[in-house]
């Protein structure tokens, strides 16, 4: 987002407050989107063109309002994970990982837990879900157990492990960008919390299912014999991809001594990838690769993102949010730990009931609005750490908190072991409150 | 001319109430790829197929979209451990595997539109009576065929 506001045409139609116009252009789009009703990309772009429309934006305008760097490292990485995952590599880290404990239950929901908790810190939720529910609907089918349990600890990780790092969950990467904070920052700040989260919700789990896991032995050595080495369909592509990754990772991490923004890195590392897997190859299929890899990006997020952004840029640039900052921060007395602390819960319970997207992209100017407050630029970074942590982690709250969870409960369904929104409430709201409470800890410990 | 010429007719079919082994029992000792599944006044439900009783005795996450499971190299199951799949999946209820979404013709159809359901189906195709959706008859790759090459009627 671009820094401070940027005051554009304004001149609005039928002569009404631009700020209502916005405020109310905005609502509807809220409540629409949350409705599910339409699409949510239909629904962000035609908010997007309404703004211009309504004169409160000029397309200039607007596309400043697009933050180009979420858009690019998102981008990049749905790029280089499609290449990645045709050599099958994260199905031999799945298997792997559940010999490794000799098939047992409860050691293979660890481990997969475990998995895709760290594959979720450096790519996309809904992706690692995507990459290892179906393996673990695998395994649980030879194993005679229910899938149930190992899915709800997957979901709880694929949003845990999100919330680690810069890259691992969009609301960090749309912080990242619009306050300038580096990869790193994200891993010294965040992911200490993470793995005590992480941890502590495997306590629980443990006492509602773990305990009472079992498979015959006949099953578990049925997946003893699966050879995770015959999963490796490309050897090449997997060494190619693998480098890649390494790359990127390291770029990502010496991006500030570097200079480079994470779109660039992310962007760059997609090219170079498509480039080693496809420069042995003909024209036409080199086509084919590139159209396949380019297909594989999530491109209604990423337009939903666009329209997103427009119509947040539009908000702002009235000064309702500014307004609502001012107000905000005279409710709390200008307090940093009822501020932050009001941050961490309101995003959390937020975040369980609608998306964290818009949610951030909201909270993000309205928190830069607070500066003045608490003396600059600087005194908000608690504040940030806390909105990443509760729209990160209130995902887990229900079924609809976050796109991976409805991701794997439709790949439970398919596969016969339906996961129903009550049931996965009752149990996934106390653990993600139980969450909140750890970095309410976490939080005023090390920030306030 | 129509679908009528090239159907064999008084198919063998299976009752609603059939289970998996039956219709394996008869795809086996026929060499059907299908068997039609009829309820008790004869009117036409859907088929079984040898490809569904093949999917059934195999991992579910092989056959979900976008799941990324579409090769079992590393699965090392034994022919035992099909078998006793099977064992366990034969006695579910024919209505809960039946395929639904073949095409069907009325014996009234006309030839070329009958050949073209058979080329889409790309196996044998029910022949339905459109008033009361009796099954009427079966146009096979075998029967369709002979009619053409002229090999005697089906």
């Amino acid at each position: 987002m671009s820094p401070d506001t940027v005051h554009s045409v304004q001149s609005v139609v039928f002569g009404l407050d631009p700020r209502w116009v916005a405020g109310g252009l905005f609502v509807v789009t809220y409540a629409v989107v949350m409705s599910e009703r339409v699409n949510r990309a239909i629904v962000a772009l035609l908010a997007a063109g309404l703004m211009i429309f309504a004169g409160i934006l000029t397309q200039d305008a607007a596309i400043d309002g697009v933050d180009f760097n979420t858009l690019g490292l998102l981008t990049g990485m749905m790029v280089i994970v499609a290449v990645t995952k045709r050599s099958g590599v994260f199905q031999y880290l799945a298997i792997w990982s559940a010999k490794k404990v000799q098939a047992r239950p409860w050691g293979i929901l660890v481990m997969l837990t475990l998995v895709t908790a760290l594959l979720s810190a450096f790519l996309d939720n809904v992706t690692t879900v995507l990459l290892i529910a179906p393996v673990t609907l695998l395994i649980a089918e030879e194993l005679r157990v229910s899938p149930y349990p190992f899915l709800f600890s997957e979901i709880f990780a694929s949003n845990i492990g999100g919330t680690a790092t810069l890259i691992g969950d969009p609301p960090n990467i749309m912080i990242g960008s619009a306050v300038d904070l580096t990869f790193n920052d994200f891993v010294m700040n965040l992911s200490p919390v993470v793995l005590v989260v992480l941890l502590v919700t495997l306590v629980p789990i443990y006492l509602i299912w773990g305990r009472k896991m079992h498979a015959e032995p006949q099953y578990r050595e049925r997946v003893m014999r699966f050879d995770e080495r015959e999963a490796i369909t490309d050897p090449r592509l997997l060494k190619q991809s693998l480098s890649v990754l390494g790359l990127v990772l390291t770029a990502f991490v010496l991006a500030h001594p570097l200079h480079l923004e994470p779109a660039t890195i992310a962007m760059f590392g997609g090219a170079l990838l498509l480039l080693l897997a496809n420069w042995p190859h003909g024209a036409d299929e080199q086509a084919r690769n590139v159209h396949h890899a380019f297909t594989e990006v999530e491109w209604v997020t990423i337009f939903f993102f666009v329209g997103l952004f427009i119509v947040v840029h539009g908000l702002d640039s009235t000064g309702l949010l500014r307004m609502l900052a001012e107000w905000l921060a005279a409710a709390t007395g200008g307090d940093l730990t009822v501020t932050a602390l009001s941050i961490l819960w309101v995003s959390a319970i937020a975040s369980a009931v609608v998306d964290n997207i818009p949610f951030v992209a909201t909270m993000i100017p309205l928190i830069k609005s607070m500066a003045p407050t608490f003396g600059g630029p600087e005194g908000l970074m608690p504040l940030w750490w806390s909105l990443s942590l509760g729209a990160c982690l209130g995902g887990n709250g229900t079924l609809v908190g976050a796109s991976a969870n409805l991701i794997v409960a439709g790949l439970a369904e398919r596969a016969g072991q339906p996961i129903r929104f009550v049931p996965f409430l009752l149990a996934a709201f106390p653990l993600m409150l139980l969450s909140i409470v750890i970095s309410t800890v976490y939080i005023y410990l090390r920030y306030l | 001319m129509t679908a009528r010429q090239l159907m064999k007719e008084r198919p063998m079919v299976l009752p609603h109430t059939a289970r998996l082994r039956d219709a394996a029992r008869l795809i086996l000792e026929h060499r059907f790829r299908n068997v039609p599944v009829v309820d008790e006044s004869g009117r036409y439900l859907g088929v079984v197929s040898a490809n569904r009783l093949l999917q059934m005795v195999l991992p579910k996450a092989a056959f979900m979209e976008r799941s990324g499971i579409d090769s079992l190299p590393f699965v090392k199951d034994t022919l035992a451990d099909f078998r006793e799949r099977w064992r366990e999946v034969a006695s579910t209820p024919v209505l809960e595997c039946l395929d639904t979404d073949l095409e069907t013709v009325t014996p009234e159809t006309s030839i070329a539109e009958t050949l073209l359901s058979l080329y889409h189906n790309r196996t044998s195709l029910p022949v339905v009576d459109a008033t009361t959706m009796r099954l009427v008859g079966i146009v096979s790759h075998w029967s369709a065929g002979a009619a053409m090459v002229g090999e005697g009627s089906p």
